[in-house]
């Protein structure tokens, strides 16, 4: 999964990344994630993805 | 991609620290991308960057307050680096090689071993002129030609030799203690010119006398000239010579007053101060001709990065007056008297083996010392028959 426009790591673990972004902090959940590329314009994410959410708000 | 990766170089660091998530942020805002990020646990992770940006990497990583840890460089670059670094490494233990082997073959020092009272100057210049010198190849060397050259130099030399031994060529002369003032041939004997142990006996001409491990007294014949052999009518004569190494027993005593003169304070006294480093000391200018000086103070300060050390005392005046001295003061003064004795009375070939010195207080507080000095010395002198 690739997210562009990300502001940067807020947190990271192999189950869970949280990604600071211009519309606020998006958590990422899953298993054996693992950061593939990260630069200033986007960030690879691999791993089994199991949910996206947006902190304190619903999921996506 | 991994081609490319492959071409550029990259390098696999580990980032350790309590804010690790703020320390890839810094890498990414910075420009550095980051590849393959892994959890290594609670507080670190590895990542891959491309070999251009570690420099930068190692620097923003320590300024975040991680430690940067590199695991492991890949890539052309890193081959590239580590070839030439080796590469380099072996150039110079080749040309090291190579030196020490064109060294290994030369002369590199040249020892002179027996001199009495010929200069060593005098046997560098007849070396020279037998082509001996420093940088010289070992296998040119005429060892007849200097043997030759040395002997004819000096009329006193009775042996002479030169011993190369890996770079150092050592040059071993024997000087007869008389010299024959009579032409090569006239013939003579060699006596000792002192009691001795004999330790080895060299008879280059004429017959040896002595034994090895045998004791002789001063004048004994040790080497005679005199070959006549048995049963003949006619003398045969010969200049006797060779090399008589002894072991020889000197005895040297001598009295010292526990009442002499000795430097004493005056009362008179100065503030001194005293700096010193690495390269040199400076000590303010004191007046007095002898003078002793007891530092109260040290502190040392850094001036350019280098210490200094900046001590502060006093200097007394002395002058020599009447006293009593302590039996140690006694015996380092009568070490001194002993010590300038054996220098003056010792030949300069002379080699030290053991020393013995013995004190007795006598009455009227002296001190008596007396010194035992074995040395292994050339021992004969040549006398005409």
């Amino acid at each position: 999964m690739e997210i562009e426009n990300y502001c940067g790591v807020l947190e990271y673990g192999t189950d869970y990344i949280r990604l600071y972004s211009s519309i606020g902090i998006i958590r990422i959940e899953g298993k054996n994630l693992n950061i593939c590329l990260a630069d200033h314009e986007s960030i690879i994410i691999n791993g089994e993805i199991s949910g996206i959410f947006y902190e304190n708000q619903q999921k996506v | 991609m991994k081609q490319w990766k492959f071409i550029s170089g990259y390098v696999k660091i580990g980032i350790k620290g309590q804010r690790v998530e703020k320390t890839l942020n810094a890498l990414i805002a910075n420009g550095i991308a980051i590849h393959d990020v892994s959890l290594l646990g609670r507080r670190a992770v590895s990542i891959y960057i491309r070999s251009d940006d570690l420099y930068e990497a190692t620097v923003l990583i320590n300024e975040h307050g991680c430690e940067p840890i590199i695991i492991s460089k890949k890539g052309i670059t890193a081959i590239k680096q580590m070839v030439f670094s080796k590469l380099s490494l072996l150039l110079t233990i080749l040309v090291c090689f190579i030196v020490m082997l064109f060294l290994s073959q030369r002369v590199l020092f040249i020892q002179i071993d027996g001199l009495d009272n010929i200069e060593e100057e005098q046997v560098r210049t007849v070396l020279n002129s037998a082509g001996v010198h420093e940088f010289i190849y070992r296998k040119s060397i005429d060892f007849d030609l200097v043997r030759t050259k040395l002997i004819e130099m000096d009329e006193s030399i009775c042996y002479a030799d030169i011993r190369p031994s890996g770079v150092i060529a050592t040059v071993v002369i024997r000087e007869s203690n008389t010299v024959l003032k009579q032409d090569d041939s006239t013939p003579a004997s060699i006596y000792a010119d002192k009691d001795c142990t004999i330790l080895s006996i060299t008879a280059e001409n004429g017959k040896a006398m002595v034994n090895k491990g045998q004791t002789v007294k001063r004048n004994t014949l040790l080497i005679s000239g005199d070959i006549t052999p048995a049963g003949s009518d006619s003398r045969v004569l010969t200049q006797a010579k060779g090399e008589i190494i002894a072991q020889v027993v000197y005895r040297f005593s001598c009295v010292v007053d526990s009442i002499c003169d000795v430097p004493m304070r005056t009362g008179n006294q100065l503030s001194v101060t005293k700096l010193e480093t690495y390269f040199f000391e400076f000590l303010s200018e004191i007046d007095y001709s002898d003078y002793e000086i007891e530092m109260n103070e040290k502190k040392v300060i850094t001036a350019a990065g280098i210490p200094v050390s900046v001590m502060t005392g006093t200097a007394y005046e002395l002058k020599l007056a009447q006293g009593k001295i302590t039996q140690s003061e006694m015996e380092l003064r009568a070490r001194n008297i002993l010590d300038e004795k054996i220098k003056n009375t010792l030949p300069h070939d002379a080699q030290i083996i053991a020393k013995q010195t013995e004190f007795t207080v006598l009455d009227g507080g002296s001190l008596l010392a007396v010194i035992s000095v074995t040395t292994i010395e050339n021992v004969g002198f040549a006398k005409s028959i």
